[in-house]
């Protein structure tokens, strides 16, 4: 019985859940058992996801009307090979992830309000995976209010006063946007007289050139943009992971905007089909543009960011540029490059970001000039970091190569070869701003001075990056890279023993953070050498979105 | 129409977080109003059923424009909420003043708020 139940079972209960623990929380021994409850809850949740695996895989859509109203006129739910791949990333990620706040978020709130935290937590999980989980355009809407709502709610719990005025602004951004949605979902249901997406795409299709549309559609895209972070729309981004608690970062960082996205993909190929980009409106133009400007704008940015977590959150920006960029591509490579690049992107950074973390736990230090030697104090740390960082940065065997290559092959194909340089130079770019800390981490001294290469700042770091462009031996054996290198009593023991007289001892974070970063660099790394499985899925979904063609 | 840009233009130029608050109200009210107008249906009453064959209004986008005026009014108090914390810690809702505090704040060491009493729980 349970099992016809599926397709909705991993979002109910994140909502039971939270409400559980809404109600619950004023019960005292509620409160000792908070985070114990969430995991459970989380796991039920993976465990009820990973069930539809065989099910989507041999049947494709399994559809699901809630309340047992048949779908044009009831409320869909259905899970089809895109909203799977997004169901699994989002389930999975959210159990390293809760794993981890456990420790680290005893800091920013006392043991009194955890139920409280860890129902909006659950409400912002059980949001996200309504959205990739409902085929009802307005009841995405109310998914999507569900979790910005309790994203807000999260970011604002951060530990300094600044998180507050973030959250404001990201508040009264996003309500915008989700307002402008909602206008625009107002114009597809007055011409259409509907709201379930399937049947909107078969309705719509007579409608391409109606003004009505044409503004509804608008309205959605801008609205949707806010939500993903898309370049000049992104001003709300950097202040609300900068100032949120450093595992909600992580948690955001790699799935509010990926959400966004989703829903884009979403709205374009599930409600309009992809002739509608190319022949109706340049939207697709319009996109690769902004993508690419997102790419360079956002690392150039990142660059110039001292703090660590708003570096971070910048590269984010720099990111959903790719993802936009294989969205705007309509070939299948470049629709594989972005759909990976969502699940790649979501793991890399939540790696950096939990590894962040750890560091501004254990040390307090946020910004990216006193990390030096982090690395000897905290060395399984950085190495999750670097291995991430690397990932990220797109060098081969690592997540992010599979994904620029196929955005690079996208681009060929699409016959837009001026894409191909903003890959390769973002890539570039990203190396820059990655590797100031990881130089810091493992070759300054503790001084402040240079340990390494006896120059000035900003040409060590500019040198340390055009001399080697694909820096990626750093690991250890990094002496052999450097012009300069360091003493070699300092470099191995930094990765392994770590007791090397001139730091301080060792002291890595509570093993309930260390593993989901450790747990993160290894999926960074598996992702990137046994990237078959998640390509032959993406091409799956590509063709299928694209099919409809 | 005119309420959404009207509610809008306000959350742009208030410097008032609470006016700004207000603002956001009016523009979703006039995307509700519009989501309603929608629905109308020349010479039709509302959709009760009395027994005779009579045009009506249709009730769905009402229903929807219920769940979205819920969801206005959960954003609406977290929102105020929100205001109410950013008044304990930094004694002004202007937002010049704020952002001065902010900037001053900056070029100073960063201070780190303590974990106060009441927690946004949304």
């Amino acid at each position: 019985m349970l099992a016809e139940h599926l397709p909705i079972l991993h979002v109910l209960i994140p909502l039971v859940g939270a409400i559980v623990l809404l109600t619950g929380g004023v019960l005292r021994p509620l409160r000792e058992v908070a985070w114990g409850l969430t995991m459970l809850v989380v796991l039920a949740s993976a465990v009820s996801a990973f069930q539809l695996i065989p099910r989507v895989l041999s049947e494709g859509r399994i559809s699901y009307a809630l309340g047992n109203w048949k779908p044009p006129y009831g409320i869909e739910y259905a899970v089809d090979s895109l909203s799977l791949l997004l169901i699994l990333l989002i389930t999975s990620l959210t159990v390293i992830i809760t794993l981890y706040t456990r420790h680290s978020i005893q800091r920013d709130i006392t043991p009194n309000q955890q139920p409280y935290f860890y129902s909006a937590y659950l409400l912002f999980v059980g949001g996200l995976l309504g959205m990739v989980t409902t085929a009802d355009i307005f009841n995405l809407y109310v998914f999507l209010e569900i979790a910005s709502l309790s994203g807000y709610a999260l970011i604002a719990i951060g530990r300094r006063r600044e998180a507050l005025l973030a959250s404001y602004n990201y508040l009264m951004i996003g309500t915008i946007a989700s307002t402008l949605f909602l206008l625009g979902i107002g114009y597809l249901y007055m011409i259409t007289g509907t709201l379930n997406m399937q049947d909107l795409q078969a309705r719509l299709e007579e409608l391409y050139g109606s003004r009505t549309l044409l503004v509804g559609m608008a309205f959605i895209t801008l609205g949707l943009s806010v939500k993903m972070a898309l370049f000049p729309l992104h001003t709300w981004l950097p202040n609300a992971y900068t100032y949120a608690p450093d595992a909600i970062t992580a948690l955001m960082a790699s799935l509010t905007t990926k959400v966004g996205v989703y829903t884009a993909f979403r709205v374009f190929f599930g409600v309009l089909k992809p002739s509608f980009l190319s022949q109706v409106v340049p939207l697709e133009e319009i996109f690769m543009l902004l993508g690419a400007l997102a790419i360079l704008g956002g690392s150039l940015m990142a660059i110039f960011q001292n703090n660590l977590k708003r570096m971070l959150a910048y590269s984010s920006v720099a990111q959903i540029g790719y993802i936009v960029l294989g969205l705007a591509m309509l070939n299948v490579s470049g629709m594989m490059g972005g759909l990976i690049h969502i699940v790649n992107h979501a793991v890399v950074k939540a790696g950096l970001f939990l590894a962040v973390g750890n560091i501004i736990y254990r040390t307090g230090l946020e910004e990216v000039d006193d990390l030096n030697q982090i690395a000897q104090q905290m060395p399984k740390t950085m190495l999750a970091f670097t291995v991430c960082a690397l990932a990220l940065i797109g060098v081969p065997l690592t997540a992010g190569f599979v994904t620029k290559w196929y955005l690079v092959l996208g681009s060929i194909e699409a016959g837009r070869w001026f894409l191909v340089p903003v890959i390769v130079v973002g890539a570039l770019l990203a190396a820059v701003y990655l590797w100031r800390i990881i130089e810091r981490a493992y070759f300054w001294s503790r001084k402040g001075g240079a340990l390494t290469p006896p120059a000035p700042l900003s040409a060590s770091r500019e040198g340390g990056e055009l001399g080697s462009p694909s820096p990626f031996t750093e690991r250890g054996q990094g002496g052999e890279v450097n012009p300069d290198p360091p003493s070699p009593t300092l470099l191995p023991n930094s990765e392994q023993e770590s007791q090397s007289p001139p730091a301080p001892k060792t002291s890595e974070v509570p093993l309930s953070m260390l593993i989901p970063t450790l747990v993160m660099a290894v999926l960074s790394l598996a992702l990137g050498i046994f990237a078959v499985l998640p390509l032959n899925l993406a091409e799956r979904i590509a063709k299928s979105l694209l099919g409809a063609e | 129409m005119l309420v959404f840009i009207l509610g809008l233009y306000m959350t742009i130029v208030k410097g008032n977080l609470i006016k700004k608050v207000i603002g956001l109200n009016l523009a979703q009210t006039g995307v509700y109003t519009f989501f309603i107008l929608t629905a109308k249906v020349n010479e039709s009453t509302a959709p009760v059923y009395i027994g005779d064959e009579v045009r009506y209004a249709n009730p769905l986008p009402q229903v929807l424009i219920l769940t979205a005026i819920v969801v206005g009014i959960s954003l609406t108090a977290f929102a105020l909420g929100l205001v109410i914390r950013i008044y304990q810690a930094y004694g002004t809702i202007e937002e010049s003043e704020l952002s001065r505090l902010v900037q001053a704040n900056r070029e100073a060491q960063p201070s780190t708020l303590t974990p106060s009493s009441s927690g946004g729980e949304g």
